[in-house]
Order: C-alpha cells, then structure tokens, then sequence
C-alpha cells in the first residue's frame, strides 16, 4: 500500500505545478490582451497596408531605373538625358502642362443694401481656397495654379492684409483655380453635398465649369535649397 | 527511500516534458493557442489569446515587408548611382552638359524625389489628454481633437514659414498632397490613413519656423486655447525622406518650352 501512495503524491505534485504554470502563462496573456489589442491590430494593419504599397510602388520605380539604364545603353545617351530633365522637371511643377480639367472663379458676393449701394459678404479668405486645393488633390489633379502660380511642395496661401500671398507674390480677387485632371472627378469631388463648394458659396460667389484643354503654368519663382542638403549615403 | 527519490526524478521530468511540450506546440503552431486552449478560463479569454497570436502574427509580417523594403531601397540606391555614372557621362559629350545635369539635381530635389537632411523643426501634436474639462461637456469634443483642417494648416503656415521638405509621421508632403478626414483616422496623401500623436518634421531656418507659430493668427494659438498637445522642437538635425508614390500624368502633359 505503500508504494502507489507514493506514487499518487508524485502525479499530484506534477498536475500542480502544470496547473501553476499554465495559469502564470495565461495571466501574462490576459494582460495584453483586451481593448488593447484591438487598437494594435488596427494600427499594424495599417502598417501593413501602407508597407505593401510601397513596396509595389519601389518595385516599379526599379523597372523604371532598369529602363532608363537600358536607354543609356542601347539608346542615345544625350536623349536619355535631356527625357530625364523633362520628366523630373515636369514630376517637379517647373514645366508648364496642358490637359483637361476644372477652371474654378472665386469672387466676392456682393448683395444691395436698403439705399442701393452693393456690399460684400465676406472677403475671400486663404482658407477658402486652401481647401479647394486639398479638395482638388483629393480628387486627384495632376497639376493646380491660382491666378497662375503653379502650386507646388513649398507654396503657401496665406492672408497678408487685404492680399492672399500665394508662392510669395501678392494677389487679391478674383481668384481663379486651374486644375489638369479627370474633368468629371474634379467636378463632381467639389460638388460633393455638404463638401467645400456648397460651404463656400453661401459667403462667396463660385463658379465651375469643366474643360477638354487647359494650361496650367510652370513654377515661375526660384528655388534655392539653403537648409536641406541630399543625403550622402555612407559608402562602405 | 530508494523509490521516493526516483519518483522524485520523474516528478521534475514529467514537469518539465509538460512545459515544453506546451511551449513548443505553443511556438509551431501559435494559430492553435494551445497554451491558452488548456487554461482552464471561459471562451472569452480563450478568444482575447487568440488575438494576441494574431498580434503577433501581424509583427512578423511587417517584418518582413520591412525587410522587403530595405532590399528594395538598397537596390534603388544602387540603380541610382549606375543611373548617376550614365549622367556624368552624358553630360560630358552634350554641349553645356554639366548645367543639365546640375539642373536635373535642382529639379530632382524640388520634385521631392531625393531624401533631404538639415536643420529644422519637429512638431507633435495630439489630442487633448482626458481631464475633468474634456469629460464635462461631450457636444464640445470636437474642438478637443486633431482635424484634418489642423494639419492642413500646420503644413501651410510651414510653407509660409520657408519650410524646404514637410513630412507627417514620414509621409513627405508635395504640391498634391491632400489631406482629409478619414473618420477616426486622417488620410495623407494617397491611402496613408494616421491616428494621433502627428509627428511632423519640417528641413528650413529653425528660428523662421519656430516663430512663425508664434504669431496671434497662426492655428498653433487656436490649439493650445483648446489643451491640445502642441509641442514645437528646433533641431540641428531633421532627416526627411523622399516622397514614395506614383507621380503618373493621365490627363497633363507637359509643353515643352523653345523648341
């Protein structure tokens, strides 16, 4: 009788401590676990998501290196070169671009007071037209100037007294917005219910009209890089 | 005596097998859950284990892809410098060569297409931090986060301010960035959806951009009136990388100047 007592003592002893351990474990699981989790897994999907973009988007960039190598090889290399100029000039707003697209006029509103004199509403503020801009990105437009100055990475639209300084040069109304892209799209993106345009025209007086053939300017200012430098890779 | 202590051994084995045959079925098969499978919790809990195996399932992926995309920068990078030994041969046999090229530099570095580095700022900005205030009155809970229209305009007094490259949570900006609301999240650029803290690094004159904020109109005052987080740090060194996406024309073209 001695003997199985024994033994029934050791099986206890390793189910107790199997049962400590799995418990130990799942605590470390449960606190992780929960509301948090959730929020994590939203954020790594996005991570994902925006990772496998890029890399779709790296991996065509190297065909079109492969392809401009293979132009400087078999083709002219004079030609490559001034292609390359034009592409990166045009990708960079310096060029000037004709296609079809949104031409959109921002005036101010004007009503009759009692006596007959006309008034304004309100003057145009650079809001107004930053937000047409982002609308118009939104939508997708290749290539977008106010009164002709060509909105690049660096331009600003910004109040300056009665003027809205837009690439650093002084304008005032009328304004008018010169998108290249899907007519239909633009179109239709600031013609959205309750979007940009419906908010704007109750203060101020805008019209839109499509068309198949407009020319929007090249960047006109100069750029000079005092603070960023390119990044010298190391080499090794 | 002799057999107590050899069921003592076996006890300790036994022990042992156990805890790693959970540990190595837990390591092979992390889909099955098994560890949390065997605890003796309700299915609810047995559910959230589960997600923290998906968890880390997504942590590996993105690994992955991470990798994926080092190989793929490196190999960019290497392309660049073959493209570069092309150029400079180029230019050399073309008459007034070396200006193209210096131009194409020019043009490369406005077209956002090269990574930056220099002096500059680093903004965050967050949503106000849950207080007795913010609890009160929940109708005023929109002016107490981070909009769409916030970052619109923190990217254009940047501009104002002479900023040379913008980036969001390292997304570079360029002249067709858009950024809108994409309900609980803010989309930038194309499909690159943030939730807050926004981090967003700008290469210009620190000071210019620094005191740029400081003016009464500019959105940084209408912030900080609502506590939102609005933290501007000047830096010696800010690395900004290239804009990554498709520059495709469908409906441009560009018109090529004197002919």
């Amino acid at each position: 009788m001695k003997k199985p007592s024994a033994g029934q003592f050791a099986i206890t002893l390793v189910s107790l401590i199997l049962g400590l351990m799995l418990a130990a474990q799942f605590k470390n699981v449960q606190k992780v676990g929960g509301n948090v989790s959730r929020q994590r897994t939203q954020e790594l999907i996005e991570h994902i998501n925006k990772l496998e973009q890029d890399n779709e988007i790296l991996k065509n960039q190297i065909e079109e290196y492969e392809d401009i190598i293979s132009s400087y090889e078999n083709a002219s290399k004079d030609e490559t070169l001034i292609n390359e100029l034009i592409k990166t000039k045009s990708i960079a707003g310096l060029l000037p671009m004709e296609g079809p697209g949104v031409v959109i006029t921002v005036d101010n509103l004007y009503i009759n007071t009692w006596d007959g004199e006309q008034q304004t509403v309100q003057n145009v503020y650079y809001d107004d037209l930053l937000r047409l801009i982002n609308e118009l990105n939104a939508a997708g437009a290749e290539a977008v100037a106010i009164n002709n100055e060509r909105v690049i990475s660096t331009t600003e639209i910004r109040n300056a007294g009665d003027y809205i300084v837009i690439n650093t040069n002084r304008h005032s109304v009328p304004f008018e917005i010169k998108a290249i892209g899907n007519p239909e799209n633009l179109e239709a993106a600031l013609k959205l219910l309750g979007g940009v345009v419906e908010n704007i025209s109750q203060i101020l007086d805008i019209k839109i009209r499509t068309e198949s053939k407009i020319t929007v300017p090249g960047y006109e200012g100069t750029i000079n890089f005092k603070f960023a430098q390119p990044i010298q890779e190391k080499k090794s | 005596m002799k057999i107590k202590k050899e069921l003592w051994i076996l006890t300790l084995i036994g022990v042992l097998v156990g805890f790693f045959i959970v540990r190595l079925l837990d390591a092979q098969h992390p889909q099955l859950g098994i560890s949390s499978m065997l605890s003796p919790q309700s299915l609810d809990q047995y559910l959230e284990g589960r997600s923290l195996v998906k968890i880390e399932q997504y942590i590996k992926d993105a690994k992955i892809l991470e990798e994926e995309r080092d190989t793929l920068l490196e190999e960019i990078r290497a392309l660049e410098e073959i493209i570069d030994q092309y150029e400079k041969e180029a230019a050399e046999r073309i008459h007034r060569g070396e200006q193209i090229r210096e131009e194409l530099q020019k043009s490369r570095m406005v077209a956002n297409m090269i990574d930056v580095e220099g002096p500059g700022i680093e903004i965050i900005l967050d949503d106000r931090k849950r207080d007795s205030i913010l609890d009160s009155d929940p109708d005023m809970l929109g002016y107490y986060i981070v909009h769409d229209s916030d970052l619109l305009e923190v990217v254009n007094e940047l501009r104002a301010a002479g900023a040379e490259a913008i980036a969001i949570n390292g997304v570079r900006i360029i002249g067709t960035s858009r950024i809108s609301c994409g309900g609980p999240t803010i989309n930038v650029g194309k499909e690159q959806r943030f939730t807050p803290p926004f981090i967003i690094h700008a290469v210009g004159d620190p000071e210019a951009l620094f005191s740029y904020f400081q003016r009464e109109d500019s959105i940084y005052q209408t912030l900080m009136f609502w506590g939102l987080r609005f933290e501007i740090k000047k830096k010696d060194l800010i690395q900004i990388p290239r804009f990554i996406g498709d520059v495709e024309y469908k409906y441009a073209k560009p018109i090529e100047e004197g002919e």
